[in-house]
């Protein structure tokens, strides 16, 4: 919920920021973007002054989410229904069992179907980590093509010592991101995932503790990643943006000194370069957005639609007796739940360094 | 799984409660495994790295800022020079070099494909601080 509220957040300054005009963007940006995103940025990068790039792209955006999400709500709602009906089975089968002198033998009844419900959600579980692992390489391969170019916009418009300490502490950080995500989080969410398992198989449910360790820990993780980021931004551009508005003021009085016609040239050499640089900046601010929402737009509703297609079976499964494979079903759904938040960190991560680096402004 | 289709086919005892202690701890290895087996070089972040690249990448963004001035720069001074040169009725051709001081760009050079010209180059040397013995001219 707060990743998305951040998400929302970077999306509105960045409208804010979007400027009327477009700029020919880089080879090495257009060649660095995945298939998919590819395919629905197509034509908006021509040169030409154009008001609607951004809402253009955004309503592609719109239109491919509809589908993506028709396809795979369709697909979910099977196991969803499958998974219903599985709980239902379970409620009636331990039911019979009771009636017919249960105590007196080994119950396996909640260990057969978690089986069948770890081996329905099995190729789900599998296909949203390997989904959400391509989205988040993707999304590193276009930071290392966008960010530099960025940089040198940003640049060109007098903020050098900014735009150098957000390039490299966005790389840094994204490639700290990647790897934790990659090396700890995510075999902590195939731990977790066999903790709730296990959890619902055992009689006492001695592993619940655990798991929710396991979630808080990776949220707490992911969430603190992203707060020491913003912080860390926010205090050096800050400082960054003193030491480049005191170049700025030294550089003026350089060029007072200068005769007439060489300073109104300087001048004029400068104002040509602001405005070229702040045309480019605009461009790459407003087309790494799109960029970076593109790229994440189909795993996104994908795993979105899982999600709450998993709670909502828990829900409904509920309503007809609970219990430990409701339970179950549940916790799966956060899985899920805890993949996207990682995909979603690394993209938030992308979107408020470029919302920071276009909003920088020398005074 | 194998942890808990083992509880569930002992019988309540001693041997239940030894089974559930050895697979607790188990399992506390199994999910402390990514951890252990972390290499934490990997997320090192070292400061003087982190400040190293910060400024090789100050440097060269200043660097390519003050070559993309100067090219603008010395291209509007030849092109200065070539317009004063046509109102004094001689066409010329120009090259300017530029110098950096404190941090900006000036011209500071220029060589002309003309023989000498008292008039144009009292105007470099005025209107564009160039010099006289920075100025030069084709020799006939």
């Amino acid at each position: 919920m707060k990743g998305a509220l951040t998400l929302l957040l970077c999306f509105w300054l960045m409208v804010c920021c979007a400027t009327t005009a477009w700029a020919q963007l880089p080879e090495e940006v257009e060649e660095a973007l995945p298939e998919a995103a590819e395919e629905l940025l197509e034509d908006l990068g021509e040169t030409e002054a154009d008001t609607g790039t951004l809402q253009r792209g955004l309503r592609r955006m719109g239109e491919m989410a509809w589908d993506v999400l028709s396809r795979d709500f369709r697909a979910s709602l099977r196991v969803a229904i499958l998974l219903l009906s599985v709980v239902l089975l379970h409620g009636m089968t331990e039911s019979i069992f009771e009636s017919t002198g249960g105590s007196k033998m080994v119950n396996v009844i909640p260990l057969a179907f978690v089986l069948v419900v770890t081996m329905t959600t099995a190729g789900d579980m599998q296909t949203m980590i390997g989904t959400g692992m391509a989205t988040m390489e993707e999304l590193d391969v276009l930071a290392k093509a966008l960010l530099p170019t960025l940089a040198a916009a940003v640049a060109a418009g007098g903020a050098i010592v900014s735009a150098s300490v957000q390039n490299v502490a966005t790389v840094f950080f994204a490639n700290l991101l990647i790897t934790l995500i990659r090396e700890v989080l995510l075999p902590l969410v195939y731990c977790y995932i066999a903790a709730v398992t296990a959890n619902a198989i055992l009689p006492q449910q001695p592993l619940k503790g655990i798991a929710t360790v396991l979630r808080k820990g990776i949220t707490w993780i992911l969430t603190g990643t992203l707060v020491i980021f913003t912080g860390y931004l926010s205090i050096t551009s800050a400082a960054a943006n003193s030491a480049d508005t005191l170049t700025l003021q030294l550089t003026r009085s350089a060029i007072s000194t200068a005769v007439p016609v060489v300073g109104g040239i300087i001048s004029r050499a400068t104002s040509s370069l602001l405005a070229g640089a702040g045309l480019l900046k605009s461009s790459l601010g407003v087309f790494g957005m799109l960029a970076v929402l593109a790229t994440c737009l189909t795993p996104f509703v994908s795993m979105g639609v899982q999600y709450i297609l998993y709670k909502l079976t828990a829900f409904f499964a509920g309503l007809s007796g609970g219990g430990r494979v409701v339970e179950l079903i549940d916790a799966l759904g956060n899985a899920f739940g805890l993949v996207l938040g990682m995909v979603g960190a690394c993209a938030a991560l992308l979107l408020i360094s470029i919302t920071s680096s276009i909003s920088v402004v020398i005074a | 799984m194998a942890l808990s289709i083992l509880y569930a086919l002992l019988p309540k005892g001693a041997i239940l409660t030894a089974a559930k202690c050895a697979g607790s701890l188990i399992l506390i290895l199994v999910m402390l495994r990514p951890l252990v087996t972390l290499r934490v070089e990997d997320l090192a972040v070292p400061y003087d790295v982190w400040e190293e690249r910060t400024a090789e990448q100050t440097e060269q963004l200043t660097q390519d800022n003050l070559s993309s001035m100067e090219a603008l720069i010395e291209e509007e001074c030849s092109a200065y020079i070539s317009e004063k040169a046509a109102q004094l009725g001689v066409t010329v051709k120009a090259e300017v070099l530029c110098e950096v001081r404190d941090g900006v760009p000036f011209p500071a050079e220029v060589t002309l494909d003309i023989p000498y010209n008292e008039m144009l180059s009292d105007t470099i040397a005025a209107d564009l601080d160039i010099p006289y013995e920075r100025q030069h001219w084709q020799e006939n």
